[in-house]
């Protein structure tokens, strides 16, 4: 096992360099003069003076290769820059942002494991009911409804409308921004913060929870008719202790494989429902970096989300060994 | 690894340890295509969505004669709700509706489908190379999908669209380019087990071209979770549409790509509710054609499930 | 458009208070006396403080790059920073149409004969928020800061003006020399490198307000933004900003306004980032904030129910060039083909559709507003499709032919699109082909300057009001390879341009600068669509005294709950 982990850490280095490196050269093919464009290029001719200054204040006066080293030389520090954009410190940007993402895809998660395993649970367990069928076409309806317009249709419904209908405030949602920054051991928002919470982190949540209650009937339903459960039952035991003691642990491994893909994206790219709430996270703050031509926030940050998705499929994938005895890690290459 | 909001063509079907790809199950017994079409036809939901598909595809191929005005025709009403003479109203510079969601199923088809193939077309040339060839070129294939795999969806798309310009075309590429990830490593998986089979090392035995055994031998075997995946990421593809066009790197208009019109319609909930509710419904029943076809071949392919 | 034109922002903001030759005509009066302006002043209302405000219109998008003086660029940190500090001289724009410079942390100025040298008097009484004085030092303290090379913001080329500024930007001096602060007599003596008549109105812009001695201390000057900075303006900062909200609260040690205010009245205001326009109106219309911008769509709504300053002209004007060099359309032989796409043009319909009659029928391109504006200048800007296809086929007549489309140019995902897709409509129908042709902002208006530009979508928001502003800088030979994106260059026009600004006499000068404007028009150099107006709305069942300047800046500091 430690031997595993080890392995599996050193094949990190390779990939993360390689990718963060791609990105920094393909940078510098996107159309636009970088200084230029730092200087205020966007919205008119800035003085050349001043264009001048953006290059060497940040390198770019320099050939790409030496910008390149120089730029690893820093990062292996952990120094990751300065914003172009804003010239805060982008291991301030990274702290304020992750914060943000992680609490927010907490909750997605949260809600992705309740609601997405126990509605395709049930729905698994009592199959061809009529709350199968509605799962069905409810999770299928819900992955096939563009995001941001689950986001709008959610904001009308539970802030515009109870407020112009004079609801009691506390039933009237926000759709904008943090709220007051009131958490107990982190996640647990406490006040008024739920108001501000509930809405983001239901969009956020909506497809994932959707695509895991599909995947968990489904993988159920195959483990329901597999060979142990037969000889389990065979056996005698009491239907519900077959479910959950062989059932439920082996329908789980592909569920959990989801979910841990879910919460590195979640952390990362959330960048729609940011948007769409205003929630100062990591994948609306990555995708306007590219737009606005701020290299060191792009790198910066991306690095992160790399780093954080690695070690938790890292997680991921040594819970195998615990959902499935039979899995043993370190043999047989690679998943 | 796909947009957060999953909904990129990755996220519909599943990521690595889903059974779909298992390749062990798969062994080289092909089912027969008459008993394919029996099963498949005995799901509901999958021949609600085939109808429906091949409704679309005939509104597709007739939208001139379907649709009552062309894309950029104008009339004096803007933002009007549905009439008599505008069944799904007008836009915000008087063109109708109605018109547009027709010919939008031409673009976000061509969109969908060119996309999906672009990506299988990678995504099985490079995973049935690794699976087939292992050894050095598995590892380098595999680091290189691992690179991909770890670089936000969202950063490619953005860079991709700015390069390029922002375009029908430009479109299918950035999906295309970036959807390829799962499909391979699904293939990878299937070739993986089917060499070991031993129609495989027959077919090595008797000299066959590598090429002939890889596409001729393996591949008609490999191909039932493609065809799943390939259906299904066609539906995530016009969401992914949908999702770069509220980003601003989608196709541009006048191009009546249904995540366009749906992302213009983004402010118009409740003022002008036909702007977006059309177009979006467009969108949901399309994909869920595609995911119901994807779940009813699923099933109709793989005979142990029923 | 849904997202605020950051195009025109950019400039407007860029000199919106380089304000130059604001008071050309004024000079440099010091008279505290603003009685014939009249607006801002409610006297009815009671003199009670109090009250918080929640801003959701001033930041779509991103949150503000810059709220220091010194970096920023933008109109919408504008908003904030022109709250946060206060500048020697301020605008007095209560009457639109006749904007004033007065002095204000300045207690007087003058300047010397050939407005090389100037000489500002400190107020005794102007302090920081920490209380702090202001000295004639806390703004050499500044000028030095914002011009040092390594702080250097977009707009520090403004230095250039003063007496080795050029040689402090560049690195190769450590002060700058034409600056002389001396603190025991309150006076800011202030050498140009050339004569400047309108110093003044440039004083007054943001790069050179003051500072207080704690930058001094500061490891980074780039920290400063983010921490409790220190102002002398109605407001300071509640909280260091956050990507997520700017907080200020009332700053009791304000030493008052050119208009005569001598306090904030709310307690506090609070400017929100939203990342999208149409979630930051949703979430006004769900009582989260008390303002926001109108997207279009929605304005009819917003003046029903809300109030608005729909009713200010904004000093801008949305246009399209017209490159004279280009063959398909430019040169005398084109002049009626480029007479019939102005004329084919249903502005009003454009206005209705896109903008939900937000703005206004241009009837030339200098707005009203701008002193010497005189409407229906243009005689081509009228909607007339027959006079169109006359002149369309009198064009094909003299032997001419469309080789291919006209190209109609615009930076893509902008909230273009629409307008040309009208364009194209209209033009059709008097049986002109042209297409649109969308392009990237990153290489939008560097693209035109070189001189792609055939029909290209541009607009500007007035630096400071004079008519100069829009007819020198936009179409002048001299703007060639700068904002000229039509590369006009008509000796007529280049003349009784030069001349206008050489003239004294306001009405003379009017003069010469509408007939140069009418050449330009005649020969359609440009062609005129909207001009703007405010887009705020706010909650006018709370707040009372909410006002826009032809700038486009709220005056935040003096909004009364009702």
């Amino acid at each position: 096992m430690p031997s595993y982990v080890i392995r599996r850490i050193l094949l990190l280095i390779p990939t993360v360099f390689f990718a963060i490196s791609f990105l920094f050269f393909l940078f510098f093919t996107l159309p636009g003069d970088p200084a230029n464009l730092i200087a205020g290029g966007f919205n008119r001719t800035p003085d050349p003076g001043v264009v001048q200054r953006a290059k060497e204040r940040y390198d770019l006066d320099k050939p790409l290769p030496v910008q390149f080293v120089h730029y690893w030389e820093r990062t292996l520090k952990w120094d990751l820059g300065e914003s172009y954009k804003n010239r805060r410190s982008v291991n301030d940007i990274l702290g304020e942002h992750a914060v943000n993402s992680l609490r927010l895809g907490i909750w997605a998660i949260l809600i992705e494991v309740v609601v997405g395993i126990g509605v395709g649970l049930i729905a698994a367990l009592r199959r061809y009911s009529l709350s199968d069928k509605i799962t069905t076409v409810v999770t299928a309806g819900m992955s096939a409804l563009p995001v941001f317009v689950l986001g709008f249709v959610l904001q009308y419904a539970f802030a515009v409308y109870p407020h112009k209908h004079a609801w009691p405030e506390w039933l009237t949602l926000r759709t904008q921004g943090l709220g007051p920054d009131s958490w107990a051991f982190f996640f647990i928002p406490t006040g008024e913060q739920w108001r501000y919470l509930i809405l983001p982190a239901v969009t956020l949540a909506s497809v994932s929870t959707a695509l895991a209650a599909r995947m968990m009937r489904g993988s159920m339903l195959e483990v329901l008719r597999a060979d142990y459960m037969r000889t389990a039952r065979a056996k005698g035991l009491d239907e519900r202790s077959i479910i959950v003691k062989h059932g439920l642990r082996n329908a789980l491994i592909p569920v959990v494989t989801l979910i841990g893909i879910d919460f590195g994206t979640v952390i990362g790219v959330a960048v729609l429902t940011e948007t769409v709430f205003s929630w100062p996270g990591l994948g609306s703050e990555i995708a306007s970096s590219v737009t606005s031509r701020d290299l060191p926030v792009l790198l910066g940050l991306t690095l992160t989300v790399v780093l954080a998705y690695a070690i938790i499929n890292l997680l991921v994938d040594l819970s195998y060994a615990f959902f499935d005895p039979r899995i043993r890690l370190g043999e047989g290459g690679e998943k | 690894m796909s947009l957060g909001d999953p909904q990129a063509a990755g996220s519909m079907v599943t990521g690595p340890g889903e059974p779909v790809g298992g390749g062990m199950d798969l062994g080289a017994v092909r089912p027969l295509r008459k008993d394919v079409w029996r099963r498949f036809r005995r799901n509901r939901m999958a021949m609600i969505g085939l109808v429906f598909l091949v409704f679309l595809v005939i509104v597709a191929v007739f939208a001139p004669l379907i649709a009552p005005y062309s894309i950029t025709q104008r009339v004096p009403l803007f933002r009007e709700g549905p009439s008599r003479d505008h069944l799904f109203g007008t836009d915000i510079i008087g063109r109708d509706l109605f018109s547009r969601v027709v010919y939008g199923a031409r673009v976000s088809l061509k969109i969908g489908i060119l996309a999906s193939v672009l990506s299988l077309a990678i995504g099985i040339l490079l995973g049935s190379t690794a699976g087939f060839f292992g050894g050095k070129l598995d590892t380098l294939i595999m680091r290189i999908t691992d690179i991909f795999l770890a670089i936000p969806y969202i950063v490619l798309a953005i860079a991709i669209a700015a390069i390029f310009g922002k375009s029908e075309n430009t479109i299918i590429l950035v999906i295309g380019l970036t959807g390829w990830l799962s499909i391979t490593r699904i293939v990878r998986a299937s070739f993986l087990s089917l060499t070991q089979q031993e129609y495989v090392e027959a077919a090595i035995a008797l000299g066959y071209s590598r090429t002939r055994i890889m596409f001729r031998h393996i591949l008609p075997n490999a191909l039932q979770p493609i065809i799943v995946y390939g259906t299904i990421s066609v539906g995530g593809v016009i969401l992914t549409e949908a999702a770069l066009s509220f980003l601003g790197v989608g196709p541009q208009d006048p191009t009546p790509a249904w995540g366009l019109m749906v992302a213009q319609g983004k402010g118009d909930l409740v003022n002008a509710s036909h702007l977006l509710f059309f177009p979006a419904a467009a969108i949901v029943l399309t994909v869920l054609s595609f995911v119901f076809i994807g779940d009813g071949l699923r099933d109709a392919l793989d005979p142990k499930l029923k | 458009m849904p997202k605020r034109d950051r195009s025109i922002v950019a400039r407007l903001l860029a000199l919106l208070a380089v304000l130059a030759f604001v008071a050309a005509a004024c000079g440099g009066s010091s008279d505290k006396n603003s009685d014939a302006s009249g607006g801002t002043k409610d006297t009815t209302a009671s003199d009670k403080t109090g009250g918080e405000i929640v801003d959701l219109g001033t930041f779509q998008g991103d949150p503000p790059e810059h709220i220091d003086p010194g970096l920023n660029s933008t109109l919408d940190a504008y908003q904030v920073i022109n709250e946060l500090y206060d500048g020697l001289t301020d605008i007095d724009a209560s009457d639109p149409a006749n904007p004033k410079i007065k002095p204000l942390v300045a207690e007087s100025y003058k300047s010397n004969a050939d407005a090389t040298v100037w000489t500002f008097k400190i107020r005794k009484d102007a302090v920081f928020s920490n209380g702090e004085a202001v000295l004639p030092s806390s703004f050499q303290r500044a000028w030095e800061r914002a011009s040092n090379k390594d702080f250097a913001g977009d707009y520090s080329y403004l230095f250039n003006f003063l007496k080795g500024g050029k040689e402090k930007l560049d690195g190769t001096a450590t002060t700058i020399s034409g600056i002389n602060a001396d603190d025991a007599t309150r006076t800011l003596t202030v050498t140009l490198a050339k004569p400047y008549s309108n110093f003044d109105a440039v004083a007054g812009f943001q790069i050179f307000f003051p500072m207080p001695k704690a930058v001094e201390a500061l490891k980074d000057q780039k920290d400063w933004e983010n921490q409790l900075m220190i102002g002398n303006g109605p407001y300071k900062l509640a909280a260091p900003r956050t990507s997520e909200q700017i907080e200020l609260v009332r700053n009791d040690k304000w030493g008052g306004d050119v208009l005569g205010n001598k306090t904030a009245i709310l307690d506090k205001v609070t400017f929100k980032v939203s990342k999208d326009v149409d979630t930051a109106y949703n979430a006004f219309e769900a009582g989260e904030g008390d303002t926001a911008n109108i997207p279009p769509g929605r304005v009819d709504e917003a003046k029903q129910n809300y109030g608005t300053t729909l009713d200010v002209n904004i000093l801008g004007s949305y246009h399209y060039d017209v490159n004279q060099n280009d063959p398909s359309i430019g040169g005398a032989k084109n002049l009626k083909l480029r007479q019939a796409f102005s004329l084919a043009l249903n502005r009003d319909e454009i206005n209705k559709a896109v903008y939900d009659s937000s703005r206004t029928v241009s009837t030339g391109v200098t707005p009203p507003g701008i002193p010497g504006f005189k409407k229906d200048l243009c005689d081509y800007c009228k909607y007339d499709p027959t006079q169109a296809k006359k002149l369309v086929a009198e064009w094909k007549a003299a032997g001419n032919k469309q080789s291919g489309p006209i190209k109609i140019q615009i930076n893509a995902d902008n909230g273009h699109e629409p307008v040309v897709a009208i364009f194209v409509d209209n033009l059709k129908a008097v049986g002109i082909d042209a297409v649109v042709d969308p392009r990237p902002t990153e290489t939008y208006f560097s693209s035109l300057a070189k001189g792609a530009c055939v029909v290209c979508r541009a607009g500007w928001f007035a630096d400071y009001p004079t008519y100069d502003n829009f007819m020198y800088d936009l179409f002048h030979k001299d703007a060639i390879g700068g904002n000229n994106y039509s590369q006009f260059d008509n000796a007529q026009f280049n003349s009784l341009v030069d001349e206008a600004k050489q003239t004294v006499d306001k009405d003379k000068q009017a003069q010469l600068f509408q007939q140069a404007e009418k050449v330009l028009l005649d020969d359609v150099g440009v062609i005129p669509l909207l001009w703007y107006r405010g887009d705020y709305v706010y909650n006018n069942k709370k707040f009372t005294n909410f006002e826009q300047t032809n700038f486009g800046l709220i005056l935040w500091d003096q909004i009364k709950l009702k």
